[in-house]
């Protein structure tokens, strides 16, 4: 069976290898190309005195496109994946007849799917673990400057998380084909399955996995422009308001926008929008309004230190999810609904 | 004689389509039995129920005892050839048998490598690149190959031309004569029937008309041709299966256990072909006609 | 010895196997001693259920014009009685004194064939 399974998989796997092997050679040149342009800019970052802030920013910009697509790459595998190995696994069978062939070789259906499933999952989630860990890599410096890797894109995109989503990308995708029993309908729900449960996941689950730490954050309006904090200005006249989006260098910020407090922990999101308006180009003027002064957030952030724990985590939880899809496929056949 | 499959009640549903009704049969062991019956009458779920690939919505079904496809050492005595004989496109025929090898513990190589090459097909040929006939012996191979002790074959030359017909038909009496396997096969295409079944189960619209051995049907069948006479009016032990009347005449089909001679009519055997063609006829139930048994012993 | 069946003749497929052996014996293609071919090789050649090709070879045996000796095959071991031509002709004339007279009785040519055919028929009947 595994014999078989391999025979059918034999080329896919020879193309991602091959496409991994043109992706592995780029990122090492232009990886080691960074470091070496790292060790020269972080001892002007560490070392430096003055224009710290723009040494880094230069390092950075330097490696936008292919961070991007590096960053994408990551992403979007373990969906192609699960479209492309996932969802003609069974579908295929059925629409060429093949199941027909197979089912009634002396193995029992349950064991060909459990072979399949295992073989060909495996292999989509060695692929995309060989992909992520490169790009970890090859993006290590960056993330080092950057201190975004929590960032809800970047975390889906690094470490061991990607080898999550690959298992489930891919059961759902034979799930898909198991139930609609053709190909391309099936590839496109199991797209719109993965990217849904993707886009869920760091808005819904993720920032829960743990309870957040809470804190007070000075709000200085007069330095608002120094990356700590970004002012958000919403509604207009009376209802006009401004909050505060905190970030922090490392940690994941989850609370997302909050109301400036004051002293005594009361909303002046009301008045900071009055003293804005009033002063259109200022970033904090307060003439005609009274602004109180010593203001402060409260957010909720995940500490950088708990990184590995919630890359754990989602891990866990995609494979979990991907052992249930395909029990039920498992569940599915055994009712032989054909 | 044992019976090798054995179905009580079996039904199914497709949704609100009953593709099988109420089906009982007892297929004895060692025969090659024909399954005929019109397009859509339930050869294929028939045949499908029989192998395992669905399971029945009523009733039950049982081959050497067992349900169909209940484990691995079933799966290995039940060889099936599905209709249009699907095969893996892109794998060879080499890898179909190494495919048949490593998947069925009893698989017979000698055999499988015996058959294609005296069918001249190249090995290293992909499946997809296959005639139609060639992909056929391809399926027939991979199912006789692992030697199952009951072969199933859904529409098997239905897609062939009269030539690789007669071939497919050639090898899988060969393994018959070899192996002594009982082989149940659908077909629309009587006269090949006849060469080499020697048991017949006819369905129309999803239910069992008729199932006996061929050669009781064809020395209990006649043709009875008379002058016009109602079918009632004909002596006990003459059974009318179907009544045709024209003008002046009426043409009766009976069962009978001997031919009785009368100078009033004259009755003659029927061939295997119109024997079937009348049971498929709807008209064939005819008012006065008793409910056909579905064995004759 | 090469057998073929004709699906559309009517007659039993293993009677048409029984009587292409009687025709090759009567032709001198066969003869005492000789070894039928195996069911295996006549079912695969002729592409007929090899209970058919038993049948047949049991029929020649109860004719008493082929032996099976276990494990090697089945073999001629009679020749066919058939008469002469010489001995044909009584009988020939015979029919030929019935024809006339079934003319005679106004029978037309189908007439005559259909009464031979069924009193032919019944005869082998209650024969065998």
């Amino acid at each position: 069976m595994i014999w078989l399974t391999w025979r059918q998989l034999r080329v896919h796997v020879l193309v991602a290898l091959a496409a991994l092997a043109a992706i592995a050679l780029l990122l090492l040149v232009t990886g080691l190309q960074m470091r070496h342009s790292y060790d020269t800019a972080v001892t002007a970052v560490t070392g430096c005195a003055s224009g710290c802030a723009a040494a880094e920013a230069d390092f950075l910009s330097r490696y936008t496109g292919l961070s991007h697509l590096a960053t994408g790459l990551v992403i979007a595998v373990p969906g192609l994946l699960g479209v492309f190995w996932g969802a003609p696994l069974i579908a295929r069978e059925v629409e060429t007849g093949t199941h027909r062939l197979v089912w009634n070789q002396s193995v029992t259906r349950a064991r060909w799917l459990a072979v399949k499933l295992a073989t060909v999952g495996l292999a989509a989630v060695v692929v995309t673990g060989l992909l992520s860990l490169l790009v970890t890599w090859w993006a290590g410096p960056l993330d080092q400057v950057a201190m975004d890797r929590f960032s809800p894109l970047l975390f889906s995109a690094r470490g061991i998380a990607p080898l999550g989503y690959a298992a489930f990308a891919f059961t759902v995708g034979a799930c898909a084909g198991l139930l609609i029993r053709r190909t391309v309908p099936a590839m496109a729900v199991t797209l719109a399955v993965f990217a849904a449960v993707q886009i869920l996941m760091p808005v819904a689950v993720r920032p829960y996995l743990q309870e957040p730490v809470h804190t007070d954050v000075a709000v200085d309006l007069s330095q608002s422009t120094s990356g700590r904090y970004t002012l958000l200005r919403s509604g207009s006249g009376a209802e006009a308001r401004v909050d505060v989006q905190v970030s922090r260098p490392g940690d994941w910020v989850v609370s997302g926008a909050s109301p400036v407090l004051d002293r005594s922990g009361r909303d002046t999101g009301r008045s900071l929008a009055c003293g804005q308006s009033a002063a259109p180009a200022g970033d904090g003027g307060a003439e005609g309004c009274t602004v109180p002064a010593d203001l402060h957030t409260r957010i909720a952030y995940q500490p950088a230190d708990r990184y590995w724990a919630f890359q754990w985590s989602e891990t866990a939880i995609y494979l979990a999810l991907a052992v249930l899809a395909g029990g039920f496929c498992s569940w599915w056949l055994r009712r032989r609904r054909s | 004689m044992t019976a090798i499959l054995e179905t009580a009640g079996l039904g199914k549903r497709y949704g609100r389509r009953q593709a099988l009704s109420d089906c009982t049969l007892s297929v004895p062991r060692g025969r090659v039995v024909g399954l005929v019956g019109p397009n859509g009458a339930g050869k294929s779920t028939l045949l499908q129920l029989a192998c395992g690939l669905i399971s029945p919505t009523s009733g039950t079904v049982t081959v050497l005892g067992e349900p169909p496809a209940s484990g691995p050492e079933q799966l290995a005595k039940v060889g099936f050839v599905a209709q249009d004989a699907p095969a893996y496109a892109a794998l060879t025929v080499a890898d179909h048998l190494r495919l048949g090898a490593r998947l069925n513990p009893g698989w017979d190589a000698r055999l499988a490598a015996d058959r294609i090459r005296r069918l001249g097909i190249d090995p290293a040929q992909r499946a997809g690149a296959l005639s139609g006939g060639q992909r056929a012996q391809l399926a027939l191979t991979l199912a006789v190959a692992k030697r199952p002790e009951l072969l199933l074959l859904d529409e098997p030359v239905a897609a062939l031309d009269p030539l690789a017909r007669r071939e497919f038909l050639r090898g899988l009496m060969e393994f018959v004569a070899e192996h002594g396997a009982t082989v149940i096969l659908s077909s629309h295409l009587v006269s090949d029937l006849e060469r080499v079944c020697d048991h017949l189960i006819a369905l129309v619209a999803s239910r069992v008309r008729l199932a006996g051995d061929v050669e009781e049907l064809l020395t209990t069948h006649f043709r009875l041709t008379t002058a016009r006479r109602d079918g009632d009016s004909l002596p006990d032990g003459l059974e009318v299966v179907r009544a045709v009347h024209t003008g002046r005449q009426s043409t009766f089909v009976v069962r009978a256990e001997t031919a009785a001679h009368d100078p009033a009519w004259v009755m003659e055997p029927l061939d295997l072909e119109d024997l079937v063609l009348t049971y498929l006829d709807p008209a064939a139930a005819t008012p006065g006609a008793r409910p056909v048994p579905e064995t004759l012993r | 010895m090469e057998f073929h069946l004709d699906t559309r003749s009517g007659v039993a497929p293993y009677l048409q196997l029984v009587q292409q052996v009687r025709q090759a014996l009567r032709l001198g293609l066969l003869s005492e001693g000789d070894r039928l071919p195996t069911v295996k090789d006549v079912a695969a050649q002729v592409a007929v259920n090899p209970n058919t090709v038993l049948k047949a070879y049991r029929e020649l045996e109860h004719q008493g014009l082929a032996a099976p000796k276990p494990g090697v095959g089945t073999f001629v071991t009679g020749t066919l009685g058939d008469l002469s031509p010489a001995e044909h002709e009584p009988l020939r004339r015979e029919l030929r004194r019935w024809l006339g007279r079934a003319r005679a009785a106004g029978l037309d040519e189908e007439g005559i064939e259909a009464l031979f055919r069924t009193t032919f028929r019944t005869h082998i009947e209650e024969e065998t």
